[in-house]
């Protein structure tokens, strides 16, 4: 049979074109997917990553990474994302081991950069966080809490870590545990009197005190904590009342001071007066000033 | 020729040819009539609740009137959907991707709503410290949003996503209602009874009366729906001094961990003054009930009070225009506050405390959702019924309280003022499923059979509560209470993402403290407090049935001594 040459080169032309509008096809896509605003595209993958749509938020997450140069800042900011969303996509466990390697990878290359302190209490936290009804390995995790905290003795997440720690030697209720973290967080308020966690390490020297029956000290601790709470007034849940509440009934039935106790329910009254609890503090008053009249009267 | 076929082609289509015509004919009404209302360049926001109370529609419809004054180009449609479906209407608009622009955000179970809010709703926090533009020219001109609301705008915020998602657009409490003319009929007198005693033996005596056709008068309508409002409104008051006992962080409440605890290990006992006082007052409201009113519906209890049959009901300020309205030409509706015990109570003396706390919530909610297409006008709409003006004049329509500071209330409702000073529950039994159900059963037995008594109930529920499936059920309570802690986690990553990637300092700060408040309470203090109940149920709580934690030691006791001689 003879060959039909011009369908031949009809077909190899065909062949052809489709090649060429493929690769232009590909080259369009290669461009779009080119990132122009990495920060945009980061902060839209943190919004993903927000509303709970995890796979949108690595696949942008990965679009920057493919997208801009190997050493950029940008870069770092998008494997640590990327590694977040890894770890914390799937609870309680997520991806664990791929968030370990992206963790790593940005403390080996971008070791003094924020997102590297961050990371490093990241691992910390993943050991931390175990599924409910089984103890972490408190020995491990605090080491690794105390490591952090020496590796970035300045740095937010260093804090973070120590506060971390110390919460682990409170839960466990043993005097020498809430002695051990009594004087750690000593040393941790004397040598950061600006942290910013300092009212959290007051909160937890309280609880401290609380465990070692400490009441004088637990009561001063806590107006410390009060003095350096931080409020969020955007926040309407978040106001001081609580914190007012608990330190004049420690001062009215731990302490007996009952001047501090009037002074913290005045306060409560007078700043939230909304408060469901003002009629308790009305009474305490009342019960306050009724006690010393009664002991008055006897002496 | 022609004609005839023209004939014989009509005769035999006609009927089709008419079935066209009219095809045709509504096909180009409908056209034009959505053209008419929504021409070209036309925004048509779609708003849906579940209020079918009287005026809400009318409400609705008059601000979006309203609206479109100023911004003709608006077309505000409402979809009203009966609260038995909405849940389920909701969920499918929500997942199809066809949700209304501003949505009434409710009837769904509180974990889904916490994820529908997170994923499919706009997060509307930037704006609430901003001036509301509608309150231009009144007091709030510069007054942040959120601070022109009677509660700091906190029904709008959502605590467990820590941002505002929602706009409150008015404030409820429920209340007594009664029928005035069978009351001065059936007592001789108008006023209502103040006190609970006064409120007893004018129910007791009301029970023994019968109408003209012989029937018994009910003196207070029950239901399924308008029971728990007594229970909760009412008799739950009496249990405020559990506080005294089972408060056992100090904290003002009572939860259901530390109730169990308290329970558990006898600091608390069951059969106290307080939650006998409970009981006893819910044994006396049901008696005054029709009988079997546990089997009944909310209409079916609203049918018997429009009957003129009963003479008390209780329910939200939501209903009162729907009630004045079934009242009218009929029978004068009153409304009056729960009857609480004085302290001078023969029965309820010991245990009243004060008068009942009560701080009117608000509601009637609205989020604008992300399908929306026009998101800056649906939140302006909201904005708008947000201003003093509109929202004192949309609540004047639906006959509710407006959410907005100095706004004037319907007189109807005008004199209830919150009471601020005050007591409120503190009892809560509900570990887990099992736990629930048994005390459901128990307790609707309980009212529901009069030889059913309180000693019977207690004697019956705590071996299961102390020490059977209540320790299932708090254990896995607790579990439940560790399983946060991954979720916090997540919602701490997104808040630490907000604050390196914000674009102002001031908006860094704002997330850091947020940031570093949410791992203090969600995380480290979560973690103690978690170990001190489980050291609390193992070895028992720091307090004897003495020595309680609102109760002074010896040793305090002999503090202030030597202080005072001093």
């Amino acid at each position: 049979m003879k060959p039909n040459r011009p369908f031949q080169i009809f077909i190899v032309i065909l062949i052809l074109i489709t090649v060429a509008i493929a690769a232009v096809f590909l080259l369009i896509e290669k461009k779009k997917e080119k990132v122009d605003k990495p920060l945009d595209e980061i902060s839209s993958a943190w919004l993903q990553f927000r509303m709970g749509e995890y796979n949108q938020a690595i696949k942008r997450f990965q679009m920057v990474l493919d997208g801009v140069p190997e050493n950029s800042p940008e870069r770092i900011q998008a494997l640590y994302g990327l590694a977040c969303t890894h770890w914390l996509k799937q609870l309680p466990y997520g991806d664990k081991a791929t968030a370990a390697e992206l963790f790593n990878e940005i403390i080996t290359k971008s070791p003094d950069s924020e997102y590297a302190a961050w990371s490093t209490l990241a691992l910390v936290r993943m050991q931390h966080i175990v599924i409910s009804g089984t103890t972490p390995d408190y020995p491990v995790v605090r080491k690794l809490y105390q490591q952090v905290y020496d590796k970035y003795p300045k740095h937010t997440a260093g804090h973070e870590a120590f506060i971390y720690m110390i919460g682990t030697y409170l839960a466990a209720f043993t005097k020498e545990d809430a002695e051990y973290a009594k004087g750690k967080l000593d040393e941790f308020i004397k040598d950061n009197p600006n942290s910013p966690f300092i009212s959290s390490a007051w909160g937890l020297y309280a609880r401290a005190c609380q465990n070692l029956n400490l009441k004088q000290e637990r009561l001063d601790a806590m107006l410390k904590e009060l003095e350096k709470r931080e409020i969020d007034p955007r926040n309407p849940f978040m106001d001081n009342s609580s914190a007012y509440w608990a330190i004049a009934s420690v001062a009215e039935f731990e302490v007996g001071d009952f001047d501090t106790a009037r002074k913290y329910y005045r306060m409560m009254l007078k700043e939230y007066p909304r408060e469901r609890r003002n009629f308790g503090a009305n009474k305490a008053i009342e019960r306050m000033d009724a006690m010393e009249e009664k002991l008055r009267e006897e002496n | 020729m022609i004609l005839k076929s023209i004939y014989e082609f009509l005769k035999k289509y006609h009927a089709l040819i008419i079935i066209m015509v009219v095809y045709v004919w509504a096909l180009v009404s409908v056209a034009m009539y959505r053209y008419a209302e929504s021409p070209p360049g036309t925004i048509t926001l779609r708003i849906s609740h579940w209020q079918l109370e009287a005026g809400v529609r009318d409400g609705l419809n008059e601000m979006a009137k309203e609206y479109q004054k100023t911004h003709p180009n608006v077309r505000i449609l409402q979809e009203a959907i009966p609260e038995g479906t909405y849940g389920q209407w909701l969920s499918t608009q929500i997942m199809s991707g066809t949700a209304p622009d501003i949505i009434e955000m409710g009837f769904i179970p509180h974990q889904v709503l916490l994820a529908y809010y997170n994923r499919y709703c706009y997060v509307i926090t930037p704006f609430v410290n901003k001036p509301n533009p509608y309150n231009k020219n009144n007091e709030f001109a510069n007054v942040p949003l959120r601070n022109t609301f009677k509660d700091g705008m906190s029904a709008g915020y959502i605590n467990e996503l820590q941002e505002y998602m929602q706009v409150p657009l008015s404030s409820f409490s429920v209340r007594v209602f009664y029928n005035v003319d069978l009351l001065e009929k059936l007592t001789g007198s108008k006023v209502p009874p103040k006190t609970y005693r006064e409120f007893f033996d004018l129910c007791t005596k009301v029970k023994a009366m019968k109408d003209e056709e012989g029937r018994n008068y009910t003196p207070v309508v029950g239901s399924k729906y308008h029971f728990g409002m007594w229970e909760g409104n009412l008799c739950a008051m009496m249990t405020y001094k559990t506080m005294e006992k089972a408060d056992l962080n100090r904290d003002g409440y009572v939860g259901n961990d530390e109730m169990y605890i308290a329970v558990k290990s006898g600091l608390l006992d069951f059969k106290s003054r307080p939650i006998e006082a409970r009981f006893e007052m819910i044994r006396e409201i049901a008696d005054f009930c029709q009988p079997g009113f546990t089997g009944l519906s909310r209409d079916e209890g609203v049918f018997l009070f429009a009957q003129k049959r009963a003479l008390f009901m209780t329910t939200g300020t939501w209903d009162a225009m729907s009630l004045q309205q079934q009242a009218k030409g009929n029978f004068t509706l009153g409304i009056m506050d729960f009857p609480m015990p004085t302290k001078d109570d023969p029965k309820y003396g010991d245990v009243v405390a004060g008068p009942r706390y009560e701080n009117p919530g608000l509601g009637f909610n609205y989020a604008v959702t992300r399908t929306s297409k026009y998101p800056e006008v649906a939140f302006d709409f909201l904005l708008f019924m947000a201003s003093k003006e509109n929202n004192e004049r949309l609540n004047k329509i639906i006959g509710w309280i407006p959410a907005v500071e100095n706004t004037e209330t319907d007189p109807f409702l005008k004199d209830f003022k919150p009471c601020l000073n005050g007591i409120y529950e503190n009892f809560n039994v509900w570990l887990g499923g099992e736990t629930w159900i048994r005390w459901t059963q128990l307790t609707s037995l309980y009212q529901v059979d009069p030889n059913f008594k309180f000693s019977r109930l207690v004697d019956e529920f705590i071996p299961f509560y102390k020490s059977q499936k209540g320790v299932d059920d708090f254990m896995e309570a607790m579990k439940d209470r560790n399983r946060v802690i991954p979720s916090n986690e997540r919602f701490l990553a997104g808040f630490r993402s907000q604050a390196i990637l914000a674009k102002s300092p001031e908006e860094a700060n704002s997330f850091w403290i947020k940031y570093r408040t949410q791992t203090r309470d969600r995380q480290v203090f979560h973690e103690i407090w978690f170990s001190t109940e489980m050291k609390y149920v193992k070895d028992g709580p720091p307090f004897t049935s003495e020595y309680g934690p609102y109760e002074y030691s010896k040793e305090v006791l002999e503090k202030v001594k030597k202080r005072v001689k001093r």
